[in-house]
């Protein structure tokens, strides 16, 4: 019994002195970081917090700049790898960065640390988001790949695997690819695209905020998550509803902007008209499909289906 | 603020047993029945069990009051566990109170407030000083819960209502003849059994302190010494087993999470078990289960049509195991059910056991849905209405994941039969009863 007893007060008192006298993370010290310029897929995991930012003369692309307690540096890894891209016409070579936090025992330190990370790169293809950090960037333009033989666009497909974090992404590409696969994080996107196709699965319980991103035509499917989506687009959505989520849309706007981009939306420009509305596909797949309307957004019109 | 908060109810709590204590003389209840009450405050840390949970890792104050009654052989099986401690709690949690600098993350997760029945079981020790392990299982109210809309981070919990379970270790020293001081390491659990999908669950581990009091001058303990003993089970080279049979159904939502227009979806179970006892508390055997769950028919690749019949979007693939295409199958129900092999342990209080399997699903069909695994866990908490008629709530899980809740009735069969035949026959020269020379060996 003595024995027992000295078992659980040693670890009754440690659970409890741990917890008031967590190990310290250190003060915040800051760490650049150089990495093969070359990337152009990111991938981000665990919980650090990112902002994306273009190379310049001061900042080259793959420098990277951290900022966290002292104790936890070590621990932060940037590395790179080859990873090849199946979805283009030809199969490409890219190079990728991985980002992770790989410090151990988290219920030992405090919880409020903070592990943030400035990247510069050149130019960027593909984000991979398993993490429950932030991310930040500024305004992507993608990668031109070849999609047929004749179509040439610049490309950024962001995917989410995973994690509870929040992205930020502007954008100014002719399509852009969202990929929701699993997690509760909230993807906000803005800016201006051609294309844009958004797919949510039934893991997917965030949110997508695109009001913002200014697209001509935006395919929301297959869109099985049952959480909510914001989109727009100026002459075509295309949705597919196959579960019980949200599905809010902007009215096709009257001032057709124009887009300095190449023959792919000259093709279209030949088939739209001034319509007054977008052409909507409501895919009846469950009688669950809900269309609301938010009022709140001031500025904006509303298309009633 | 918190530690002062925490401080106010011990002390009320504490000052309520004084109170209790002069009112206790006039209740023979209470000094018949050997009542406690404590109060214990909880220092807990949330668990993240899944990566999406993480961003709720903090530590927790949470307070808890228990009302119980310190048995002391008034039956022979609190003597067989060592004189446990029975009674009911009342746990409160703020599961928001970190998050005072981001509101919108403490909004996420509420507060909890359960009320559970629990058992704590004496290990080692003696009355001034034991170590103990509590068993409670319980009703617990989550203010917040997820939405898809509105709480779209909470998945872990899809319901406001849930079980409560509680584990935990305790040492407990006896301070003055009527008190007790109460230190505990242990795990809280909430979830809704899958009955409400998303339900990942909250899971927090504490390490808690508080006192506990009798209300009356606690009473001797009747030892085995002065019963009789009984050995049911073995008295004349008698052994029994037992063969049960039992039925359970449960019920599933999953409309939050897969849509369509049906909300609750029904879990049939079937089945039977082989248990041969080896001591007065346990018994061991195997068991074969028949599992239908309806709900399976809105997974992923799954869907109804017009007519009501299920499909079920199959993987074609070659040799080499490569993807070749896809094939759309009708699925009949009986394709559905999952034939379930276990290996069985079962711990008795007289009528009130747990029951404990780990099985694997058989996979007979090739369009049965084995998503979640081959491998399962199950837990039964039984109670025997005679000899023969038991109830049942089981919970299935796979490791840790909640699949269903079923509520069932079951009948057992009670056989006996003889170990060692020559053995007897040899010690007291004759038969048992109902038993003829020809036989020999393992009846």
């Amino acid at each position: 019994m003595k024995t027992a007893r000295s078992v659980f007060l040693l670890v009754f008192a440690s659970v409890i002195l741990g917890s008031c006298n967590k190990w310290s993370n250190g003060v915040t010290i800051s760490e650049t970081r150089q990495v093969d310029e070359t990337f152009r897929i990111i991938e981000l995991r665990d919980n650090v917090n990112v902002t994306l930012l273009h190379a310049d003369a001061n900042h080259p692309a793959g420098t990277i700049e951290i900022q966290t307690g002292e104790k936890l540096m070590d621990g932060i890894s940037t590395e790179t790898m080859e990873v090849e891209e199946t979805e283009a016409l030809e199969p490409m070579k890219f190079t990728k960065l991985v980002i992770r936090n790989d410090n151990t025992l988290s219920h030992f330190r405090p919880y409020d640390y903070d592990i943030s990370m400035t990247v510069y790169y050149d130019s960027l293809y593909q984000i991979i988001f398993n993490s429950n950090g932030i991310l930040h960037t500024d305004t992507l333009r993608g990668v031109a790949i070849r999609e047929t033989d004749t179509v040439v666009r610049r490309i950024c497909a962001i995917k989410i695997e995973g994690g509870s974090g929040e992205l930020y992404v502007k954008l100014s590409c002719e399509k852009t690819t969202t990929k929701y696969q699993e997690g509760t994080a909230t993807v906000n996107l803005s800016g201006e695209t051609t294309f844009a196709h958004t797919s949510a699965s039934y893991n997917c319980h965030g949110q997508i905020h695109a009001k913002d991103l200014n697209s001509h035509i935006h395919y929301i499917k297959p869109f099985y998550s049952n959480s909510l989506i914001d989109a727009q687009a100026y002459y075509m959505l295309d949705v597919e509803n196959g579960n019980i989520g949200v599905i809010r849309y902007l009215r096709y706007r009257t001032t057709i902007e124009t887009h300095p981009w190449n023959e792919t939306l000259h093709q279209f420009d030949t088939i739209i008209e001034p319509v007054q509305c977008p052409r909507v596909i409501r895919y009846n797949g469950t009688s669950y499909n809900t269309w609301t309307y938010d009022n709140s957004i001031p500025g904006l019109q509303y298309f009633d289906p | 603020m918190k530690l002062k908060k925490a401080h106010i109810t011990l002390w009320v709590l504490v000052l309520l047993c004084g109170s209790l204590k002069v009112k206790a003389q006039d209740y023979p209840w209470v000094s018949n029945n050997n009542i406690m009450v404590e109060a214990r405050a909880h220092y807990s840390v949330f668990w993240h069990h899944h990566f999406e949970m993480q961003r709720f890792n903090a530590f927790y104050p949470a307070f808890e009051a228990s009302i119980y009654q310190n048995t002391f052989g008034r039956n022979e099986w609190e003597t067989l566990y060592n004189y446990p401690y029975i009674g009911v709690t009342f746990y409160h949690a703020n599961y928001g109170l970190n998050f005072q600098n981001d509101p919108h993350i403490g909004e996420v997760l509420g507060s909890v407030f359960a009320l559970y029945p629990f058992v704590n079981y004496p290990l080692i020790g003696s009355e001034n000083s034991q170590l103990t392990f509590k068993l409670g299982v319980g009703l617990g109210f989550l203010t917040k819960r997820f939405d898809p809309i509105e709480n779209n981070y909470n998945y872990a919990i899809g319901s406001h209502f849930n079980a409560a379970v509680n584990l935990s270790f305790e040492y407990r020293q006896r301070l003055t003849k009527r008190l007790m001081s109460v230190a505990s390491l242990g795990l809280t659990h909430f979830s809704n059994g899958a009955t409400v999908l998303p339900n990942y669950g909250l899971n927090t581990f504490s390490g808690a302190w508080g006192l506990a009091y009798y209300l009356r001058t606690p009473r001797v303990n009747l030892t085995l010494s002065k019963r009789p003993e009984y050995y049911p089970f073995e008295f004349d080279n008698k052994r029994w087993f037992s063969i049960d049979l039992a039925y359970g159904i449960g019920f599933k939502d999953v409309s939050k999470l897969y849509g369509g227009s049906a909300t609750h979806f029904r879990v049939h179970e079937f089945s039977s078990y082989f248990m041969v006892p080896f001591s007065l508390r346990s018994s061991a055997g195997l068991g074969f289960t028949l599992a239908l769950d309806l709900s399976d028919q809105r997974r992923p690749n799954h869907y109804v049509d017009d007519e009501g019949h299920i499909h079920v979007i199959v993987d074609i693939r070659d040799n080499d195991g490569h993807l070749i295409g896809k094939d759309d199958r009708i699925v009949k129900p009986i394709q559905m059910t999952k034939p379930n092999l276990s290996v069985c342990y079962s711990l008795s209080m007289t009528r009130l056991s747990y029951l404990f399997e780990f099985g694997w699903h058989l996979r007979v069909f090739e369009v049965t849905d084995l998503s979640k695994g081959n491998i399962y866990q199950k837990v039964s908490l039984r109670y025997q209405f005679s000899d023969n008629l038991f109830t049942q709530l089981a919970l299935t899980t796979h490791f840790g994941q909640a699949d269903y809740l079923c509520f069932g009735l079951g009948y057992r069969f009670n056989e006996k039969y003889y170990l060692n035949l020559f053995r007897h026959e040899n010690s007291t020269k004759r038969l048992p009863p109902g038993v003829r020379k020809r036989h020999s060996g393992l009846l």
